[in-house]
């Protein structure tokens, strides 16, 4: 098995050498590092993403909108989360929902837009096909599959989220209350062990 | 010593980055205190040194296995030395045979690690290593000073020390790889252990290991050969025995690619220098650790041997300037600041390597202020990767502007600005440099022409509108997107982008390999051309069952 040095690296030349620009091409490496440390198949995928690239088949996006909509090729998924990445703070201001109607691969999505989760520090949810992927803030990720993952989907949902307890106030106040039996009633004895003395004025 | 407070060290300011990031200032670097041979014995004087297998045959060939541990953690360095026929021997990077091959295993290795990579080791590149392994190499003999050895020994006497002095090292490495190349573990595997958070900690490790197995294998060979009358090489020759290493433009490219890790080896430089001249009062003994070493490196310049016009026409100078300097020294007056009237003596009077040099000198006596910078030299590369895209156009333009000045007015459309470009040779698998108008190729050029397409991006970031945001700008501009990257990590790591023409006619590679090396702590450059040159590392290092011992004077100890 290649070590991750290697698969980044290699990864990144293949990019370079299939048309990308450099900078890109780094960003691939490391799409594919990421998605390989993280358990998912990154190199399978990236080498068939290569066959559309090399087919000219990929729509890259001039401008990402909430609703994007190309009915002629399938977006691709390192030009679109590059460009989400580069506009995080203003694409997720307001947690609206972006869409594109066709992808292909769209595993390929997730390392930028983890990328892009720690950024703003909100939940990124992705959800395609009867996939739902959540990216938290802190570079961890929570899905709802082990795959095989699609070579395209006709809907890709992007959303951040406002993160809500996932608790309710009655919970955490029951809790808090029994929290306070680990402490110890207060007895005029037990006042001069407070280091300021009985008042604050020394 | 009267340790310098906030207040002193805002008296001196760290050198620009206009004045130290020029590649003839960065070639003229030295060893220091914040070597990286140095701080790996610093780190690792006390620790357990041991030889846990030794199979060698009559001639010498066969597996070793050295142990460094401590308490908790064990690194192992396996050996495997074979015969080599003279005219299969290459220092050249597409070589598939060599004297000995080197791993260093994560802890102690099983047989079965052993019969592994065995079968792995010697083929290197060829072969496979595991996350077990962190580190690879080679080496090869040098023939006549092994050959020299052996038979002196063999004879029942040492070895001729002008013979030996002229070379410096019984073997050659000619790659030391790490951090997941080849199948080794990757950097992260490793990332949070104390012991190894200074730079190439694990190559220091593997290196100090081969010139131990180098001796042992003379003291070995020359037992073997003539058991009644041989002896063991003395503890005073060995030690002045270093590792030579052949070192070409593979790791030219390495300054240019890791622009944060570059900027934290400068600034741990820079902000030695920072602390020494802002020590107000110099004492005596201060003093005369400086003036000792610096008499020792005027001595250890005389075996400095090379046949290179330009390293003579270097080392003349610096010899000259050293002179002069002492000549400066030895009457100058004891006032506060000492250290900073002479760095601003030296800085006037003094050619590049001599500046440096001193610079160099002037963090011996203060190891309290200066060690304790080695653990500043490390970084997180991939924090800083991202970039910010709502960054605006205007900002971009100014932070070009106060960090890149010096090539806004570079004509990159003169030929002798863009002749040459850097490539990876797929025949060789190498970094190879050549000139774009002579020779095929240049389509498929290496992201190093740095400055060309920084003026690139300043000259588009022009033409938009100012307040528009870089994320709008890389959708029609991916080709700039790895230079916009650089300009934002130098907008906080100001030491991070070398200030030269990288594909220039002019360039002279073996400036990014000499500061490389300098940091890695090799002395005696011998340039073999403009590409490539021969050095020598660990010399004068203590041997593995004097490192407990040892100080870090022994850089400047006397060579043979």
């Amino acid at each position: 098995m290649e070590s991750f040095y290697e698969i980044e690296t290699t990864c990144k030349r293949a990019a370079k050498a299939s048309g990308f620009s450099w900078g890109i091409a780094e960003e691939i490496g490391k799409i594919i590092r990421s998605l390989e440390i993280m358990g998912l198949p990154g190199v399978k995928t990236f080498y068939r993403y290569l066959d559309d690239v090399k087919d000219g088949t990929l729509s890259k996006p001039t401008k990402i909108l909430s609703k994007n909509i190309d009915n002629n090729k399938m977006y691709c998924p390192i030009e679109s989360s590059v460009a989400i990445l580069d506009d995080c703070k203003n694409l997720f201001k307001n947690n609206d929902v972006i869409d594109f109607n066709q992808m292909a691969h769209p595993l390929l999505l997730i390392p930028m837009l983890n990328r892009a989760s720690n950024i703003i520090g909100k939940k990124i949810s992705i959800s395609f096909d009867n996939i739902e992927i959540i990216l938290n803030y802190n570079g961890s990720l929570v899905i709802n599959s082990k795959g095989p993952f699609p070579n395209q989907t006709n809907k890709v949902s992007i959303q951040s989220m406002s993160t809500e307890p996932t608790y309710s106030k009655k919970e955490y106040e029951d809790l808090y209350q029994l929290s306070l039996e680990t402490f110890v009633e207060e007895s005029e004895g037990k006042l001069s062990g407070a280091g300021a003395g009985l008042t604050d004025n020394d | 010593m009267k340790i310098n407070t906030q207040k002193d060290k805002k008296f001196v300011s760290l050198r620009p980055a206009s004045e130290i990031m020029k590649l003839s200032r960065l070639g003229s670097f030295h060893q220091s205190k914040l070597s990286f041979l140095r701080s790996f014995i610093r780190e690792f004087k006390n620790w357990d040194f041991k030889t846990e297998y030794f199979n060698l045959n009559q001639e010498g060939f066969g597996e070793v296995v050295y142990s460094l541990s401590d308490s908790n953690k064990s690194y192992s360095l396996i050996c495997f030395a074979n015969h080599l026929n003279d005219s299969e021997r290459s220092d050249r990077v597409i070589a598939t045979k060599w004297d000995s091959s080197f791993v260093l295993f994560d802890g102690i290795p099983e047989k079965e690690d052993i019969v592994r990579l065995k079968n792995n080791v010697p083929l290197q590149e060829k072969g496979r290593t595991t996350y077990k392994e962190l580190a690879l190499s080679r080496a090869n003999k040098s023939v006549r000073t092994f050959d020299h050895v052996v038979q002196s020994l063999s004879e029942g006497k040492q070895p001729d020390k002008d013979f030996l002095s002229k070379v410096g090292y019984l073997y050659r490495t000619t790659a030391v790889y790490g951090s997941g190349k080849f199948g080794l573990a990757d950097r992260f595997r490793i990332a949070d252990r104390e012991e190894l958070q200074g730079p190439f900690r694990l190559e220091m490790m593997l290196v100090y290991f081969v010139r131990k197995f180098t001796i042992d294998q003379v003291n070995h060979t020359a037992k073997e050969r003539n058991p009644s009358k041989a002896i063991q090489l003395d503890d005073d020759i060995a030690r002045n025995l270093g590792i030579g290493n052949s070192t070409g433009l593979g790791m030219a490219p390495f300054i240019v690619n890791h622009p944060t890790l570059l900027h934290q080896w400068i600034m741990a430089r820079e902000k030695a220098l920072q602390l020494v001249r802002s020590v107000q009062y110099v004492t005596m003994e201060e003093k005369k650790v400086f003036q000792k070493f610096l008499l020792q490196s005027i001595d250890n310049m005389k075996t400095w041997v090379t046949d290179s016009d330009y390293q003579i026409g270097k080392n003349n100078q610096l010899k000259e300037d050293l002179k002069n300097f002492n000549d400066y020294f030895n009457i100058s007056i004891d006032k506060e600041y000492f250290w900073n009237e002479t760095y601003l003596w030296v800085s006037q009077n003094l050619h590049d390597e001599g500046i440096e040099f001193i610079v160099s000198l002037m963090m011996e006596p203060y190891g309290d202020l200066v060690e304790p910078l080695s653990s500043e030299m490390s970084i997180d590369e991939d924090e800083h990767f991202t970039i910010t895209g709502s960054r605006k156009a205007s900002e971009i333009k100014l932070i070009i502007e106060n960090h890149y000045s010096w090539l806004i007015q570079v004509d990159f459309e003169k030929k002798e600005n863009i002749s040459n470009f850097w490539y990876y040779s797929k025949n060789k698998q190498e970094p190879r440099l050549s000139n774009r108008f002579e020779e095929n190729g240049s389509e498929n050029e290496l992201p190093l022409a740095i400055a060309r397409d920084i003026k690139k991006l300043y000259q588009e970031i022009c033409n938009v509108d100012p307040e528009s945001t870089l994320s709008e700008f890389l959708l029609s501009q991916k080709d700039l997107r790895y230079v916009v990257r650089r300009v934002l990590m130098c907008e906080k790591f100001p030491y991070s982008e070398i200030q030269d023409n990288t594909i220039a006619e002019t360039i002279i590679p073996i400036d990014m390999l000499r500061l490389k090396l300098s940091y890695f702590g090799a002395i005696k450059f011998d340039p073999k051309s403009n590409l490539w040159l021969r050095i020598t590392m660990y010399q004068g290092a203590p041997l593995p069952h004097e490192m407990k011992f040892s100080d870090d004077s022994w850089a400047y100890r006397s060579l043979i």
